[in-house]
């Protein structure tokens, strides 16, 4: 009998054991399934950030000069023409967007179904409920007064604070409904829009480093269609947008306009646009000013409301412009407008266009990749050398350098 | 009982002594590895339902709600869909605002689309949530002719009022020779738009509206409207209000010695109109968003199985809520095997064959089924095309 070490012969006894080995094979599986989820679990939270390239000092959105000059001359012989093909930076995928903005840093937010997006610096940042950064699980807009950055969800309000979260702030406003669906900041006020009417918010302190919103009596109005007596036709509010002295609304059955010189409780005050009277089709999907005419796009079509915003208190008539795909708009689902450099740029179901002096021109990726659907635009450096024009899909946002087009 | 404890632990004892360290770390930290591995998210596929199961509307939703109960059971007794079970959950829009309804069915239930709408606004809030969430909306009782309009994700699988309009003003006009309808309509659940439509369409058949008069909400003396109607000299009226308004309306216009032909969009084909109108149904013209006899022997299995389960008889509420469900179960079993979103998925379903007809969806997601016009006698909806057999 040969005597071995006590621990050495327990251990090579258990290896050969059928239990340890199936133990064995189960803690590899195991590993292996919980690797797995764990990179795919990453691929999701992670956004391709090698695709963003340094936007804010980019003129150009291809690196390749020769390719540059190229488009300059496409765009250059298209101008007067009906589509002008120019190149669209890659596609920076996120959930749904429902609103961008460009904050005084130069930061894109990205309000999305999902949360909130921030492009810094070549960088993404996630807000989400799920890392923690974020209070709500959507986000339906973004607006910053020159202080504070407020997001409006169809949870409520919130912040964004020196922490780098955003902070629920639905509390301290007193909304009507906790459904928001726009902000809109004037100076120091803050408009904001809801399933249940408006509510405007003046700023008590508008010297402060934080402009407090207090949603006493003093500093609060509400607008909706009984403070109104119906001069707001409905309280369901999805847009607001102030223009010269006037309020506009967008609501579930029409538009409403506001001189906001007049109280809100006088009917008289408010010029309407009603869907059923005008057989506008619903809903208003947005809004747009060019400095003198109010347009207004639907699902079938971009209008123009012919009397010009001043002189809506002493001659308003419900007379509408109309344009559609008859007159080469790409589609008649308008989701999306802007104002910018003379020309009403919209964002459609069947991609971008712009209308300037009468004329129709599609704009159109350089590299022939089919448009989607756009859901919002914005402008970013309006006024500088370099102006992009953001655009938000159901995938993602991308931009073009406006400049391109002309 | 000291034993047993002491025997027990002498067992363990024995039983884990065969195992080293290494193997006994091992099985906490298979655990947590198996914990955070495994997706513990149930199987179920969630459809959100939003109705208003109270209120003035109820006993026609819960009918609605009934069939679609109904289509649920016999979806999951037969093993669901690729293993999958159908899970409703159920909204009363009577309770909760319809807005919030939507959003927290969409961002808290995380439900795979939403059947419902009963009024238009109602409808409409609905397909604006779901629309901008892009989750599809499937309204099987909102017959209002703007929703699924123009929309990318909300459908529609009962025949609209444009259609039921179309086939009452093309009738009134061929048949009955009227000219001059006049109208009178509810400004809540069909609104001056569908007067307005009605209208426009009119126009088509050589029919001049005579006036067209509104009632709020809660009218139950509509001898006002009637006498200002028939003042106009109106050689018939149109009724698009709920069922219990119309059934006074009828009554009362009756009773004014109105014996021109009278016609009612399909709240008048309810039974709810028939039981309250009474004797003065007789006669009364109204729309069908369907055949009632179209669905042959698939629709008598589905009124046994019903009759079964409830004890009472399944009106087309209840017919036109199982065919929705069984819809979606069509879409759910086509987006697997053809590789398609749910949106996709239904955007496809051109035609099918359900307990009340052949169907299918146009390129707006509305239905394409016609509208069948029926005549009231002796208080049964009999489809114009089949009079001649009553």
């Amino acid at each position: 009998m040969t005597n071995t070490p006590k621990g050495n012969s327990k251990k090579s006894n258990n290896i050969n054991k059928p239990t340890t080995k199936i133990f064995v094979t189960i803690l590899v599986i195991a590993i292996l399934v919980f690797i797995v989820k764990s990179t795919n679990n990453k691929k999701n939270v992670n956004l391709p950030v090698t695709q963003y390239k340094s936007f804010t000092n980019n003129i150009e959105t291809s690196s390749n000069k020769n390719d540059i000059e190229n488009i300059k001359q496409i765009s250059s012989d298209a101008r007067g023409q009906k589509n002008i093909p120019i190149a669209f930076s890659q596609l920076i995928p996120t959930p749904p967007v429902n609103d961008i903005k460009i904050d005084q840093y130069k930061r894109v937010w990205i309000a999305t179904e999902n949360g909130v997006y921030k492009l810094e610096n070549d960088e993404i940042t996630e807000f989400t409920i799920k890392n923690g950064k974020y209070p709500f699980p959507q986000a339906s807009c973004i607006e910053t007064d020159g202080k504070n950055l407020w997001i409006g969800s169809l949870f409520g309000i919130c912040k964004y604070n020196d922490s780098g979260k955003f902070v629920d702030q639905t509390s301290k406003f007193s909304l009507p409904s906790n459904i928001v669906w726009d902000i809109k900041s004037d100076r120091n006020n803050l408009w904001i829009s809801t399933q249940k009417g408006v509510v405007f918010y003046k700023s008590i302190d508008s010297d402060d480093e934080s402009p407090d919103y207090s949603s006493n009596k003093d500093n609060r109005i509400l607008i909706d269609n009984k403070t109104t007596n119906n001069g707001l036709r409905s309280s369901w509010c999805t847009k607001i947008a102030r223009y010269l002295n006037f309020l506009a609304v967008i609501h579930d059955n029409g538009l409403s306009v506001l001189n906001i010189g007049f109280p809100v409780g006088s009917p008289n005050a408010w010029k309407n646009l009603d869907h059923t009277k005008l057989s506008i089709s619903r809903p208003i999907n947005d809004m747009a000013f060019d400095g003198k005419n109010i347009w207004i796009g639907t699902p079938t079509g971009l209008m123009m409301i012919n009397t010009e915003l001043k002189y809506f208190d002493s001659r308003f008539s419900t007379e509408l412009i109309s344009y559609s795909e008859l007159h080469g708009l790409p589609s008649n689902n308008i989701n999306s407008m802007i104002f910018h450099k003379n020309a009403i740029w919209l964002g459609t179901n069947n991609g971008l266009a712009r209308i300037r002096n009468n004329n129709i021109q599609t704009i159109s990726d350089i590299s022939g990749k089919k448009p989607e659907s756009i859901r919002k635009l914005a402008i970013q450096g309006e006024g500088d050398n370099i102006t992009l024009l953001w655009i938000g899909t159901k995938s993602g946002v991308q931009f073009i350098n406006t400049q391109m087009a002309d | 009982m000291k034993s047993n404890i002491t025997k027990s632990y002498k067992r363990l004892k024995r039983y884990f002594g065969k195992f080293d360290r290494f193997q006994l770390l091992a099985i906490p930290v298979l655990l947590i590895l198996v914990y955070f591995s495994i997706d513990f998210k149930s199987n179920d596929i969630n459809i959100g339902i939003i109705l208003p199961l109270t209120g003035n509307f109820a006993y026609r939703t819960q009918s609605h709600l009934n069939g679609i109960k109904l289509a649920v059971k016999n979806i999951n007794e037969s093993g669901g869909i690729n293993n999958s079970r159908l899970r409703i959950i159920v909204k009363d829009s009577n309770l909760i605002d319809p807005a919030e309804a939507t959003r927290d069915l969409i961002y808290k239930e995380k439900v795979s689309m939403i059947i419902g709408g009963f009024s238009s606004e109602e409808t409409r809030t609905i397909q604006y949530l779901s629309e901008k969430a892009l989750i599809p909306f499937l309204t099987a009782i909102c017959t209002h002719f703007e929703i699924a309009k123009s929309a990318s994700y909300t459908f529609r699988s009962i025949t609209d009022d444009q259609q039921q309009f179309e086939a009452l003003s093309s009738l009134s006009s061929n048949r009955y020779q009227a000219k001059r309808p006049a109208i009178i309509y509810d400004t809540n659940l069909y609104g001056a738009e569908s007067a307005q439509r009605y209208i426009e369409i009119c126009s088509k058949h050589s029919q001049q509206v005579t006036n067209a008069l509104s009632f709020p909400k809660g009218t139950i003396n509509f001898r006002e409207q009637l006498e200002a109607l028939f003042k106009t000299n109106p050689d018939s009226l149109v009724i698009l209000a709920p069922a219990a308004d119309s059934a006074l309306i009828v009554r009362q216009a009756r009773e004014m010695k109105f014996n021109k032909p009278i016609l009612g969009a399909n709240q008048c084909a309810s039974s709810e109109f028939l039981r309250l109108a009474g004797i003065y149904s007789e006669s009364i013209i109204t729309t069908l968003p369907y055949n009632p006899r179209a669905g042959g022997q698939k629709l008598d299995t589905f009124l046994n199985a019903y009759q079964e389960k409830y004890g009472l008889k399944a009106d087309s509420d209840a017919e036109t809520g199982y065919e929705a469900l069984m819809i979606v179960t069509l879409a759910l079993k086509t987006m697997s095997e053809k590789n398609l979103s749910l949106r996709e998925s239904l955007a496809s379903l051109k035609v099918w064959d359900s307990i009340i007809g052949s169907g299918g969806f146009d390129e707006d997601g509305n239905q394409v089924r016609p509208a069948e016009i029926a005549i009231i006698k002796e208080r049964q909806t009999i489809p114009i095309s089949m009079e001649e057999l009553f």
